[in-house]
């Protein structure tokens, strides 16, 4: 079984498509430096009157209100985590590849390094841009915990982490790198189930984004955006009261539904052998 | 010989990230945060500052204690909690100065917000002008707004200060609170 793990992990790591997909989310991250941040080291520079500075918590991809990067970098993060791996599953099965494996090995060691492999490659895709991102900020601005009352950031009191938020800022990213790494990985977890339903793999392809979408409208009009992937998994909090048992709330029917289809898929191909 | 050459290369790498991480994060001074206990005096460019009290209340207390007028009428008079904090303030120096405490800010734990700018002239009269004398000694009135959930508030402890200079010396004084909303 870990044999057979090594071998899927190279297969997600070393190859084009995480290359692809790390390629443009780490443009999006170095564009956003250009655009956002460089301007701020000349408005440190110049005569602040008494204000706080611009630091790297209010101005890289993860923490700036108000920039186009982060709303299209997460908007569209859900497309990218799946771009690496997850698509193996439903092209395994339609070249026979799958059958050839079974023969070799049990079954359940096959789902599980897929799964485990595609949960660590959305993973690495959703956070590795975002440290490269912070790494380079913290090169030109400084890294000044938060004054509480700045107005242009919205961490709030009843925010998640507000109070290590404004002692211990790094850790409050560290916290949200981990946390986006799990929902990613989650969510890439439940393409590869739904990978079982859908016939091309661009469709499989989509379903993280898909789903995604449909809970912001769904969400939005019942007056829970704070329980949107999109509020969540961004550092900033633009859902502003974001609970942690909420968000445990929705990874779990998100691993739900990723169990059930991939229950539902086994039965299924198994019927059909 | 190919892996000691990359550890070199990341080592250095390493080095000279850190030294541009160091000269970034002390091209500004920024001092320790001065709080100064309750019923203290702290001076300022020669004016002493002395928190008083202050006080809780709705929002509905707070218009009728203070006559305000409200802008809209349809605006809810229950809605949100006021803190309305009395500062002593005396002028040591030489010269007339002129204080408002308008670029003040109220903190309680991760709490944070703005002085009430019109509500200086209803809580100390139409004709205030923040002209203190040399020698002078008085008492200014400042709020704000606690705009957090009712839910919120009762977890929040009454650590409450104002601050009196901002970045970079931040100096706070701690405001004896009472009152409160339920």
């Amino acid at each position: 079984m870990f044999n057979y793990f090594k071998i899927e992990l190279k297969r997600a790591f070393i190859n084009r498509r995480m290359a692809v997909a790390l390629a443009v989310g780490i443009l999006f991250a170095i564009i956003q430096v250009f655009v956002d941040v460089l301007p701020m080291v000349e408005v440190n520079a110049g005569n602040l009157q008494g204000l706080y500075p611009h630091s790297v918590f209010s101005k890289c991809m993860g923490m700036i209100r108000g920039s186009v990067f982060p709303a299209y970098y997460f908007m569209f993060l859900p497309i990218l985590i799946g771009i690496p791996y997850g698509t193996v599953m439903s092209q395994d099965r339609k070249n026979g590849y799958i059958k050839n494996l079974f023969t070799r090995m049990p079954k359940r060691n096959y789902y599980i390094a897929q799964y485990v492999v595609a949960f660590l490659a959305a993973g690495v895709v959703a956070v590795v841009p975002q440290i490269i991102n912070v790494a380079i900020t913290a090169l030109f601005l400084p890294s000044y915990v938060p004054l509480t009352g700045l107005g242009y950031i919205g961490i709030f009191p009843e925010s998640l982490w507000a109070g290590i938020f404004y002692t211990h800022t790094y850790l409050y990213l560290l916290l949200y790198l981990l946390l986006d790494f799990v929902v990613y990985g989650f969510l890439s977890s439940l393409s590869l189930s739904l990978g079982w339903v859908f016939k091309y793999n661009f469709t499989v392809l989509m379903i993280p984004f898909v789903i995604t979408q449909c809970m912001n409208v769904v969400l939005a009009f019942i007056g829970k955006n704070c329980w949107t992937i999109d509020s969540f998994a961004c550092p900033s909090q633009p859902g502003v009261s974001t609970d942690p048992i909420e968000i445990a709330i929705v990874l779990l029917v998100l691993f739900a539904g990723a169990v059930i289809s991939i229950i539902w898929g086994i039965k299924k191909s198994d019927e059909l052998e | 010989m190919k892996i000691a050459a990359i550890c070199v290369v990341v080592l250095m790498g390493g080095v000279l990230y850190g030294i541009r991480f160091h000269v970034v994060n002390t091209q500004f001074h920024i001092e320790e945060t001065v709080t100064v206990p309750q019923g203290e005096e702290v001076s300022v460019d020669g004016v002493a500052y002395k928190a008083l009290y202050g006080e809780l209340m709705t929002h509905s207390e707070y218009i009728e204690r203070y006559q305000i007028q409200e802008e809209s009428e349809e605006e809810d008079a229950d809605a949100g909690i006021d803190l309305v904090c009395f500062i002593q303030v005396e002028n040591k120096s030489d010269e007339e100065k002129k204080i408002l405490l308008t670029d003040s800010t109220f903190r309680c734990d991760y709490w944070a917000n703005g002085v009430d700018y019109f509500s200086l002239w209803a809580i100390n009269g139409d004709d205030f002008d923040g002209m203190i004398a040399p020698g002078e000694t008085k008492k200014i009135g400042i709020s704000t707004i606690v705009n957090v959930s009712p839910e919120f508030f009762r977890t929040m402890s009454d650590d409450w200060r104002v601050s009196l200079v901002e970045w970079p010396g931040l100096i706070e004084v701690r405001v004896p609170v009472s009152g409160g909303v339920q």
